[in-house]
């Protein structure tokens, strides 16, 4: 009984947080074959802005409405919806930086835009990759 | 962040001949519009009274980043607040940036004073959790931006992130303080900061010295009148050079919160006060509300010992030598002002990009000594009493 109640508690919580796999993706031709957590954090926190051999960075967001942005930076970046804005307002209107782009094109338009561009870094369902992209994290 | 279609139209106008691919404008903005009021008729505190005032702590702000190309930007923020006469629009920034490389900055123009942690994006409330940041802290430096260059350096040390900036240039603004006009103008100010960040934690150090004037219809000009230009010099912070220390923590979790700073105001070899304030506090996340709890205290400690160093002229009438040394000391003294508060507040995100915000703050003069920033209005009886304060706000980014 104790074991069942578990399950069904692992079960809620699990379902709760939980969202398909994230991969983190970038052109096949980036000099650069894995990421930790950590450093896609600070590359979408504008913070690290050249990949660790070299080359500028450029991260791609996908729709704010979207269920893997929240997923993405509540798992990766820490943050929620709310603190990442707050975040992005300090850091535009310090001049400090601007918030990455977003592309409304889903999974497919973030993953041909990295496909087409060794600069641009971004975060796709594990399901949507293929040969056109490198997955350099993947994140459960 | 971005209005593209309203970009592409200013981008058409503004770029004139220059090919449209070359250059990309955003355009940010923000608003805050925000009603206060007291629970007295007997004060005022930064013109609220018993009356609902919208005044205070409304701002709307439009900025306009162009950006040549990688290296090179231009910044423009044009802000509309009122500014104790009714609301005007100023240019609050417009600068230049030059990126040298990944890792040095170079600005030149009219750039934001931050001498404290949220200086330099103070008029943005949607990017902090008051309706507006400590004024026992922010007070004490009025000035929002100086005309020169600062030079940034950024770099990683390990799983930190480093920020060192330093400042020079000058300014020369009018500012409401406690009620008063002030003229203050500053030849040489310089500053420097450096920013710690780890994980949620930011860790925040600042130094800056300006040499100052101030001009203030507090200051009795017969008073200053009798005396010779040295002694009105020290008097009244003409030509004074300030040293100001600020510290600052803020840490911030999915669910905590915590935040703290802390300032020194010291005036060079003048009798007028020093200055030490601090606020700390902190809250915790209920999903898109936000709770929080904040502390904070302005001390004046004045420096009463350095009158006996001002040069009072050696009149004939030892009488009058004395009403001048009283009347020297009763004039420090009036600055010589400590006050404390709570802050209870609540941030509800309703927007990923706007926030509601609902303040009670309880403000009290501490020490037996007048607060120096509530204002007792003529007539009513006020007696150093503790006041409070009620406020809401809708901040919005865009």
């Amino acid at each position: 009984m104790r074991k069942l109640q578990l399950l069904i508690l692992s079960l809620v919580i699990f379902s709760s947080v939980s969202y398909a796999d994230i991969v983190v993706i970038v052109n096949p031709e980036a000099k650069v074959d894995a990421l930790s957590e950590g450093e896609v954090k600070r590359i979408y926190l504008s913070k690290l802005k050249t990949f660790p051999n070299g080359g500028e960075i450029v991260p791609i967001d996908q729709a704010k409405a979207s269920k893997i942005y929240e997923a993405f930076y509540t798992t990766v970046v820490k943050k929620s919806i709310s603190q990442i804005s707050a975040y992005w307002a300090r850091a535009v209107f310090t001049g400090a930086g601007m918030p990455p782009k977003q592309s409304e094109g889903g999974s497919a338009g973030v993953k041909k835009l990295v496909a087409d561009n060794p600069n641009l870094i971004g975060y796709i369902e594990k399901e949507a990759v293929d040969s056109s992209v490198k997955v350099v994290l993947t994140i459960p | 962040m971005r209005k593209n279609l309203l970009a592409a139209v200013t981008m058409m106008s503004l770029a004139g001949t220059i090919p449209a691919h070359a250059v990309e404008t955003r355009i940010s903005g923000f608003l805050t519009a925000s009603v206060n009021m007291l629970d007295t008729d007997e004060a005022e505190y930064f013109e609220i009274n018993d009356y609902p005032n919208f005044a205070r702590d409304s701002i709307f702000g439009l900025q306009f980043d162009t950006r040549i190309d990688k290296q090179l930007s231009l910044t423009t923020q044009v802000v509309a607040k009122d500014n104790g006469g009714g609301f005007d629009t100023e240019v609050s920034w417009a600068y230049a940036t030059y990126m040298a490389n990944s890792n040095n900055r170079i600005r030149v123009g009219r750039l934001a004073i931050s001498d404290f942690h949220y200086s330099d994006f103070v008029n943005v409330s949607y990017a902090y959790p008051w309706i507006r940041p400590p004024v026992e802290v922010y007070g004490n430096v009025p000035i929002t931006s100086y005309d020169g260059v600062e030079w940034a350096y950024f770099r990683a040390l390990g799983d930190w992130d480093f920020e060192f900036s330093l400042r020079a240039g000058g300014f020369d603004q009018d500012v409401v303080l406690g009620g008063n006009e002030i003229h203050i103008k500053s030849k040489t100010y310089w500053a420097l900061a450096s920013k710690f960040f780890y994980e949620d934690l930011t860790i925040r150090l600042a130094y800056a010295q300006p040499r100052i004037s101030m001009e203030s219809d507090k200051m009795d000009e017969d008073f200053f009148d009798l005396m010779p230009a040295g002694t009105v010099r020290k008097l009244r912070n003409d030509d004074i050079t300030i040293d100001f220390y600020d510290i600052a923590i803020h840490y911030d979790t999915l669910t905590w919160l915590a935040y703290a700073e802390g300032g020194v105001t010291k005036r060079n070899r003048s009798p007028l006060p020093e200055q030490s304030s601090f606020y700390l506090g902190g809250g915790y996340h209920f999903g898109n509300w936000l709770p929080t709890l904040t502390y904070a205290v302005r001390n004046s400690q004045t420096r009463t010992d350095l009158i006996g160093e001002v040069p009072f002229p050696r009149v004939a009438n030892p009488d009058g030598y004395d009403g001048i040394l009283a009347g020297a000391n009763s004039f420090v003294n009036s600055f010589d002002e400590d006050q404390e508060s709570i802050i209870l507040g609540l941030r509800w995100d309703f927007h990923t990009s706007a926030a509601l915000k609902f303040e009670l703050q309880h403000i009290k003069p501490k020490n037996d000594k007048n607060s120096g920033l509530i204002e007792s209005v003529a007539g009513e009886g006020y007696d150093n009493e503790a006041i409070n304060m009620i406020g809401t706000s809708i901040s919005v980014a865009f």
